[in-house]
């Protein structure tokens, strides 16, 4: 009895471990890798970009609402080595958060990354992507700190490089027309931004009318893109707002002319790709 | 790895044993088995030879604040220094362990890392032996191997770069961590100012090396603000500088920089501001812990 219950628990353990020793070694030191592989030749488009990613809680109160950001997927053997660094939205736990950097492993259409401790608090995410590397669902969970035992759903949106020319005038003040051509660095920086650089024509305005955009003051996090066109005789036009995944249109929801003669109002508007 | 743990679980070779000591067996591989998955497939993991595993000696924690000057020594310097965080999720101080960072970068003179100066870092620390792999910053990877000594309080090596602007160059680093300014600091400034400041640094930075400082303060000389408490969204220290918005009851905000020494002994102040309806800026002078 106890000889037959000894081989059917080694046995057990044994297949129990085996995939974590051979698959598990194989991550870039994120943690406790993604599990086992998938058994699949299939290839799946790098995950690399600009990502959106949706945080509902489940258990506890919410230590953020979102997570904006970069994620670098490696296309190094079967196990990807993968980081993001993310700018969370949180008025709670991580609201003195400025950047959650994360280190895991892609593997298949599996994702698994965990955070460096901000505040003692680490941040596990598990999900799984679709076959487009454009979406992902799945968990996440807080240990430590003060979010500690919280978790949730994830649900992630990869949003394309903000990249062309925008055009569209003024919601207030349809004469004014603002041309913007921009060019997204295609990978982000270590603080969970990618640089943006660009022109600017504005027609209508008499206090500016062209703009250059230097990656110093250009910048996209997630869906939000800052920018500041400066030109060279000295007026300047600053522009927040916020972009669809697919960065065809930019809600622009602050626009200010700096400059003599420059109208003092913050204007709004709605730039569309062309 | 794998074949050691097969033939730990090849069990059809081994002679009969009685029932308590495959109970024990089973016990001993188990935890074989769990050392490999913990300890083996961590980054760098610690080999294991014929499962008598000798734990190195212990060695002091690096956990801190850093201030790392690099020079470069081959191609243009992508940066001249590195300022900010170095952690262990999880400090054993006895074996490989895994090892972050994040520093914010000063450009060297390539401006490759200009716009960019975050560098998150994930890598191991055995024994005296840190070797740090930066995340990809627009493409750029940079790697530090360095040696600390046996305090953990410096560190010197060499780093690299591959890929993007900076690829390809290479030079030395020296580390230096840097004590929590926490305290009670006084001294006076050049135009005969005192300052009596107290201070607490958050021993957590906000996951972009910067460390929060809270505290109050004491201000004689300046003419219209005499006590303030610090903001802590905006005073901070990452590796030597030193950073504090002093925000008065009224909403007057005086601005002091200035770096500090390595055992946060004493603070050089470089300049100080009001901001508002008193502006006024002051000159240099030094702040010692009490």
């Amino acid at each position: 009895m106890m000889q037959s219950l000894v081989r059917s628990h080694s046995s057990v353990l044994c297949l129990l471990l085996l995939p974590f020793v051979i698959s598990g070694c194989s991550t870039n030191g994120g943690g406790s890798g993604s599990g086992g592989g998938t058994g699949s030749t299939k290839t799946y488009p790098d995950s690399t970009g600009n990502w959106v990613v949706q945080a509902t809680a489940t258990s506890g109160t919410a230590p953020f609402t979102l997570l904006s950001g970069y994620i670098n997927e490696q296309q190094t053997g079967t196990s990807h080595p993968t980081t993001g660094t993310f700018l969370p939205a949180s008025t709670g736990c991580y609201a003195a958060a400025a950047n959650v950097p994360m280190n895991g492993v892609i593997q298949g259409v599996r994702l698994h990354l965990v955070s460096f401790g901000l505040d003692q608090q680490v941040l596990d995410i598990s999900a799984a992507k679709d076959d487009t590397s454009t979406h992902f669902t799945g968990t996440y969970s807080v240990t430590g700190g003060c979010a500690d035992g919280t978790a949730g759903t994830v649900a992630g949106t990869r949003y394309s490089a903000l990249t062309g020319t925008y055009r569209g005038s003024l919601s207030a003040d349809p004469a004014t027309v603002v041309t913007l051509t921009l060019n997204q660095f295609a990978l982000g920086t270590g603080e969970a931004k990618f640089l943006v650089s660009g022109f600017a024509v504005v027609a209508g305005q008499t206090c500016f009318t062209t703009g250059t955009l230097s990656t110093a003051n250009g910048s996209v996090i997630g869906n939000h893109v800052q920018m500041s066109f400066l030109n060279s005789n000295g007026p300047k036009m600053d522009v927040t707002g916020e972009f669809d995944a697919e960065a065809t249109t930019i809600s622009v929801s602050g626009l200010l002319f700096t400059g003599a003669g420059c109208p003092t109002n913050v204007a709004q508007a709605t730039l569309t790709k062309v | 790895m794998t074949d050691r743990y097969q033939s730990s679980s090849a069990t059809k070779q081994r002679p009969e044993v009685g029932s308590r000591q495959r109970a024990q067996r089973f016990a001993a591989m188990a935890s074989l088995t769990g050392l490999l998955v913990v300890i083996g497939c961590g980054y760098g993991g610690v080999p294991i030879g014929d499962g008598t595993v000798t734990p190195p000696p212990a060695v002091a924690s690096e956990i801190g604040n850093w201030q790392v000057q690099a020079t470069s020594t081959a191609g243009t310097s992508p940066f001249i220094a590195l300022a900010g965080w170095i952690y262990e999720p999880k400090s054993t101080g006895t074996a490989a362990v895994t090892t972050q960072s994040v520093f914010q970068v000063t450009p060297g003179a390539s401006n490759c890392f200009v716009s960019a100066t975050t560098l998150p870092s994930q890598g191991t620390l055995t024994g005296r032996a840190l070797v740090l792999n930066g995340f990809a910053v627009n493409g750029q990877y940079s790697t530090i191997n360095a040696t600390q000594d046996e305090t953990a309080t410096h560190f010197t090596g060499t780093y690299s770069v591959r890929g993007g602007c900076a690829s390809g160059t290479a030079g030395t680093v020296t580390g230096t961590r840097y004590d929590a300014l926490t305290g009670s600091y006084r001294g006076a400034l050049a135009g005969g100012q005192t300052f009596v400041i107290a201070t607490t640094q958050d021993p957590y930075p906000d996951g972009t090396g910067y460390f929060s400082l809270s505290g109050s303060a004491t201000v004689i000389g300046t003419g219209c603000l005499t006590g303030a408490t610090l903001d802590a969204d905006s005073s901070y220290v990452i590796g030597s500088s030193v950073s504090m918005t002093l925000v008065s009851a009224s909403g007057l905000r005086l601005t002091l920089v200035g770096s500090f020494t390595p055992d946060a002994s004493s603070i050089t102040v470089t300049s100080v501001q009001i901001a508002g309806a008193c502006a006024d800026s002051f000159g240099a002078g030094m702040l010692l812990r009490q």
